[in-house]
């Protein structure tokens, strides 16, 4: 592997906090959502969709519909038949095949999925027709709890499987069996986390147009264009090159939205088969049943410590709730494998053994959400790791102080087989303190003069980054995952990135401009960044799982230096002078030393296109300013630490966060605005994770909260102001050093959050420490009344 | 079936007159009726405030709004803090402070805090959280967007003026 | 989710709104602020064939002193009525309950007569009748009547108004003079609808023996109730929150609460006892500070 570029500390444009390009538009409500794309002619289509959790469709009735004056036309799985498996090859475990129809097939298997498509001149005539159809469901036993569903005797969700369970694997390293005889303390725990869904402010929506010339042009609030133009080429059998997929601006995604849903197939069929532009804009509640839920894992683990704190061995079996389907693409393992592969986290645990299962229910599947199984899996392994420090008499602090991965043993491989590249996790985790005033605060008595109760807590997380080939294979999903990005200089010296990642709010615009315009040395006006548009960028998997910084900038990187050097070669050659010798800043080519004997980028690259005899011959030098390059790093692993003190109030359990504290070591920063954005942001939704957000289905199948009434975020008011520090290791693999920086938060905050409970809960008889999320009042209450906790072990 | 209605409504100091069906939504009137896309929808059931506009003055939810209950009152969206496209006070605060990400959310947003600031001239963030309340917003934290409400504030009192959304 | 078909009328007056209404019947429902109805209509889960729009009668908000209390016109929004100096000087319970309806946004638009109408029974306004002894105007073609609001919440989301009548102001009556008052909620977040909550009113004698008490609780049952047995407890006795502690036990009476996603009803039963010690505290507070 070649030698990554090193970017030491700040420079005129890395490590730069500059403001965003794309914010003007958006603040002058200019930018296009793909709601606000209009084209003439457009019809607009409403799901019918299944009212129960599990049953057969008998007798679907569409004539009352059809005779709808403005009924233009249903469309049910009869029409459109298509479906997708996912599959991963060479995982852990054997992955069963299950498939996914885009429209139901003869039975339904989650309240939301859709049965039939009607397409009507508006969306609120298209409804009026939806609520003419009518159907007969013989019901079937509906599954809430994995545990039922796991059962031998339990009805088959998909009957072409032998059980709901379609995945299961064991690992283990290390002699566990023997770190457990020989422990002092051994904790073991049952802990059930909630589902929850990222609930972008933006909810999904596809446009789809069949062209004159035979072209299908998508619009889609996706994360992944490219991925998506490849799947509608494949499962609709229309040559992708006649396929083009825009991702408009997009509201936010948080990687619910980089999959492919049936929505994304059934318009483009509907636009080819009718050959008129059709429209589908979700609505909330439609969203809230039907776009991809989270989080929501059984972990039975079983930690195995010394008396001073030192942990010996983990067991752990992570049972994943995978809904009724396998989420296309990534699988229903998306949770519990990611999961159980990062359980060691930040410590040097060398005995431990898995088992990851995988069960279908009767709920809208589970897809990947900001931070994925990591934390549930995180949560389960804290929790454990916070009892057990009371049991022994000792602060979470003293055992993340014996156990963490030192500075000097990187690169580490954990007993997961994951190598981990840098990090000074010590450091993190002093400046948490520090900052947090956590040792001050934790000699304080716990009660307020009000009868409230305070409590601090700190969590640490390392966070796998830069999904590639490589992370994805050390997380337990094999697959090839590279990124290219081209960098085109025009005639005028101007440059376009075009790039195969997309921005969903994380301001890819300006940041990749700037690893652009430091690698080039162009000023950063002079670059524009297309993402989102497959007919404008370059092939790329999209953007999740934290991997823009470095995936994007790498390639970047990489594409800029080649058209750099090509630059300088024809400058070396117009300007008499060695390449070696020259240098490029602000868009000026110039002799190193003589400042004076300079040229302008705009003059060599106007030669380049149009002097034929300045240049230098064009079958030595290719007269061409333009590279495309990929970039498969291998991990690099993030790490911060969260702190989070809150007020109690113990006879209502309501919890009242007063401050939050995020460190956060990503390596180099391209814009230290943007990761403090992400930092605030990720620990927003972390903490609506670990307060609030619960969606709750009753037992026969049916979402009691398909609204924001009763689905709760965060508001202003939940969340104090973020305090984030950065501390800085750079990783030694990557272009630039750096790491990824999106998800940290969602590994680590709810678990400071709880362990701030837990602390305001110290002087209770327990010890008292949560093993669900979210803590709401009534999981609070019932933790200080023992009640309705999940089964004692 | 029932007969579309007239409508006259005022609209960033332009009245539209249009025909349409009584249900539609003052969002949708907006959004597809004038083309007037700014305003966005995040649930149609008043909660997350994306679609906050002003009438009369007033930040209000053009979700839960009927087209026809705005005639006769002046109506202000996103797309008239701008000057020719040179940006507002108010929106420059949040360029300066990176008060948004995704900005699906901002609009309905900076509605809301430009009426807020008006009666508001000096707020403590705590109340402007209390203010935020109604808009809800999943990428920032709102962390950014408390800043740049304070930087509104403070640039309108250090340029004289009260009204500078 | 879009509204089903509608038909819409504006009223001119309220004598046009009760002809409309006469006609239409159940078929029709009245639009005044629509923060409740059209998010219901939003979720086609209200499909009224007809809507008649009250919001623009002549001054839609409309608050006056009146000898026994403050009189607020149905059309009043939640935000005029919140800013009121006279509401605020005479009823500062109703002042601070009203700034819980969920967020300014929605107090705009929303009316005090909608969010009566609406009988959630974990929102404030109609516990809010129960507390200041609210009486009714309700007018429809062929009749007007005054109907205490206490005789006027029937179960969830019920009303004793008919079809054919429409709400034309509340009477919401002072309390005595010297009077403290309380109010507490525990919501999940600002502005949500609250779990549970409970508003008391305390007016004290020259003993300082209670002469006076109101309680109410919301969220707790299919209405707000009166906790009637709370009250008897308490008036008659001196005061003190150790007393308050046993009084409030006898909430268990009138609490009939269900269990829904946040929290069960044996959580709303122990809340609405802790909340209640809570507002007479405070009532017996600024009651002390009036006398």
């Amino acid at each position: 592997m070649r030698k990554p570029i090193e970017i030491a500390g700040v420079t005129k444009h890395i490590g730069v906090p500059r403001k965003r390009s794309e914010d003007p538009q958006i603040l002058m409500g200019q930018a296009k959502y793909v709601d606000d794309i209009k084209l003439p002619g457009t019809l607009e289509i409403a799901f019918f969709r299944s009212t129960h959790a599990h049953a057969r469709i008998k007798n679907l009735q569409l004539d009352g519909a059809k005779q709808h004056p403005n009924c233009l036309h249903i469309f049910t799985n009869e029409e459109f038949s298509a479906g997708a498996t996912t599959f991963f090859p060479n995982t852990l475990g054997t992955l069963h095949p299950v498939l996914l129809p885009f429209l139901a097939h003869g039975k339904v298997r989650y309240v939301g999925e859709i049965i039939a498509a009607v397409v009507a001149p508006s969306r609120y005539i298209a409804e009026d027709i939806v609520d003419l159809i009518e159907v007969e469901y013989e019901t079937l036993p509906a599954y809430n709890d994995v545990e039922d569903a796991m059962q031998p005797d339990a009805t088959l969700i998909h009957e072409d499987l032998e059980s709901n369970i379609y995945y299961a694997d064991a690992f283990s390293n290390g002699d566990v069996d023997k770190a457990f005889a020989e422990a002092d303390l051994v904790v073991s725990e049952k802990i059930k986390t909630g589902r929850t869904s990222a609930a972008p402010m933006e909810t999904r929506g596809v446009m789809a147009t069949w062209g004159w010339d035979e072209t299908l042009t998508v619009w889609s609030s996706t994360q992944m264009p490219y991925p998506l133009r490849t799947s509608i080429a494949v499962n609709l059998g229309v040559p992708e090159q006649t396929i083009r997929v825009v991702a408009p601006t997009v509201g936010g995604g948080f990687g619910q939205k980089a999959h492919f849903f049936p929505e994304e197939f059934i318009l483009p069929w509907i636009a080819k088969e009718i050959k008129q532009p059709v429209k589908w804009i979700e609505d909330r509640r439609e969203h809230l049943l039907s776009a991809a839920h989270a989080k929501q894992c059984t972990i039975y683990m079983d930690i195995a410590f010394k008396k001073d704190g030192t942990m010996v061995g983990m067991k752990i079996k992570n049972i994943g709730d995978s809904g009724a389907y396998s989420q296309y693409p990534w699988s229903g393992l998306i949770e519990s494998v990611a999961a159980n592969n990062g359980a060691p986290g930040a410590f040097t645990v060398p005995n431990i053994s898995f088992e990851t299962v995988v069960c279908l229910t009767n709920k809208m599947s589970t897809g990947a959400y900001r931070g994925i199984g990591w934390s549930a899996g995180c949560y389960a392994r804290e929790m454990v790791m916070t009892k057990a420090a009371r049991l022994l008499n000792l602060d979470i602090v003293d055992i993340y102080r014996k156990n963490f991965i030192r500075h000097d043993e990187f690169p580490y491989t954990t007993a997961t087989n994951q190598t981990y590249d840098s990090g000074d996790y010590h450091k993190v985790l002093e400046k948490c303190l520090e900052m947090s005033d956590y040792i001050n605060t934790k000699k304080q008595p716990r009660s307020t003069e009000d009868g409230k109760l305070k409590g601090v807590g700190v969590a640490f997380f390392v966070e796998q980054t830069n999904w590639g080939s490589r992370s994805a294979a050390e997380s337990g999903f094999p697959a090839t995952m590279h990124d290219t990005t081209t960098v085109e200089m025009d005639p005028t010296g101007k440059v376009t990135i075009r790039s195969g990642q997309f921005s969903h709010g994380q301001g890819l615009k300006t940041t990749l401009a700037q690893v652009a315009a430091e690698t080039l040395g162009v000023p950063f006006e002079d670059i524009v960044v297309l993402d989102g548009d497959t007919a404008t960028g370059a092939y790329g998997m999209g953007t999740f799982a934290s991997r823009s910084a470095v995936i994007g900038g790498g390639s970047v990187i990489r594409a800029a230096t080649d058209v750099r050097n090509k630059l300088l070669t024809i400058a070396a050659h117009v300007m008499e002078a060695n390449a070696a010798d020259l240098e490029i800043d602000e868009g000026k080519i110039y002799v190193k030393g003589s400042p004076d004997r300079s040229m302008t980028v705009a003059e060599i690259a106007y030669i380049t296109y149009y002097d034929r005899f300045a240049r230098p011959d064009e079958d030595e030098v290719e007269p061409t300013l333009i590279a495309t390059r990929h970039y498969d790093p291998p991990a690099a692993y993030a790490n911060g630490a969260h702190a989070v003190h809150i007020e109690l109030d113990p006879l209502t359990g309501k919890v009242e966060i007063k401050r939050v504290v995020a460190v956060e070591d990503c390596g180099n920063m391209i814009n230290p605005k943007v990761v403090d954005g992400q930092m605030r942001g990720g620990a927003g939704q972390g903490l609506g994770m670990g307060l609030l957000e619960s969606l709750d289905y009753d037992e026969s199948g049916q979402l009691k909260n398909a609204s924001f009434m009763d689905f709760l975020i965060p508001n202003a008011t939940t969340l104090p102001d973020i305090e984030c520090a950065h501390i800085v290791t750079p990783s030694p693999y990557t272009e630039g050093g750096f790491k990824g920086a999106g998800e940290a938060a969602m590994l680590s905050v709810h678990i400071a959050l709880s362990n701030a409970l837990a602390d305001a809960l110290s002087a209770y008889d327990g010890p008292l420490v949560p093993m669900v999320t979210p803590i709401g009042p009534q999981q609070v209450m019932d933790l200080i009344n023992n009640t309705n906790q999940p089964e004692a072990r | 079936m029932v007969d579309k209605k007239k409508i006259s409504l005022n609209v960033n100091g332009v009245t539209y007159d249009k025909e349409i069906e009584p249900r539609t939504l003052l969002s949708d009137f907006l959004r597809h009726h004038l083309d007037l896309t700014g305003t966005h929808v995040g649930c149609e059931h008043g909660i997350c405030g994306s679609c906050t506009i002003l009438m009369e003055g007033l930040p209000v939810r053009s979700c839960l709004t009927f087209a026809l209950q705005a005639e006769g009152k002046a109506i202000e969206t996103i797309e008239s803090l701008d000057t020719d496209g040179e940006l507002s006070s108010l929106q420059n605060a949040f360029w300066e402070n990176q008060g948004l990400q995704c900005g699906f959310c901002t609009p309905g947003i900076l509605m809301s805090m430009k009426a807020f600031l008006k009666d508001n001239p000096k707020p403590s963030r705590d109340e402007i959280r209390e203010a935020l309340s109604g808009n809800l917003c999943r990428c920032t934290g709102y962390h950014d967007i408390v800043d740049s409400v304070v930087a509104a504030a403070e640039a309108a009192l250090s340029s004289g003026s009260a009204e500078q959304a | 989710m879009k509204p089903a078909i509608f038909d819409y009328f504006r009223a001119t007056s309220l004598e046009h709104a009760c002809e409309l209404l006469s006609t239409h019947g159940d078929d029709a429902k009245i639009l005044a602020g629509g923060q409740s109805l059209i998010a219901a209509m939003n979720y086609r889960l209200a499909r009224p064939q007809v809507l008649i729009d009250i919001s623009n009668i002549d001054n839609p908000n409309q608050i006056t002193d009146e000898t026994t209390g403050v009189r607020v016109k149905a059309t009043t929004t939640q935000a005029f009525a919140e800013h009121d100096p006279v509401l605020r000087r005479r009823l500062p319970v109703l002042a601070d309950a009203i700034r819980h309806i969920a967020h300014f946004q929605i107090r705009n638009k929303g009316t005090v007569g909608g969010s009566i109408v609406n009988a959630d029974p974990a929102s404030e306004l109609p516990a809010m009748s129960l507390l200041l002894d609210a009486e009714y105007e309700i007018q429809s073609a062929s009749n007007k009547q005054i109907m205490p609001a206490e005789d006027f919440f029937i179960t969830y989301m019920t009303t004793a108004l008919q079809s054919d009548e429409v709400l034309v102001s509340i009477l919401f009556q002072e309390p005595p003079k010297n009077s403290g008052w309380g109010l507490h909620e525990v919501a999940r977040r600002a502005g949500d609808f609250a779990l549970v909550g409970s508003a008391a009113v305390i007016a004290l004698d020259v003993d300082d023996k209670c002469s006076y008490a109101r309680v109410v609780l919301f969220g707790v049952a299919s209405t707000p109730v009166r906790a009637k047995e709370v009250e008897d407890a308490i008036v008659g006795q001196v005061c003190s929150n150790k007393f308050f502690e046993q009084a409030a036990r006898k909430v268990s009476e009138v609490v009939d609460a269900e269990s829904d996603v946040h929290v069960t009803d044996e959580y709303r039963g122990n809340v609405a006892e802790v909340l209640t010690i809570r507002a007479l505290a405070d009532a017996l507070g600024r009651a002390k500070a009036a006398s």
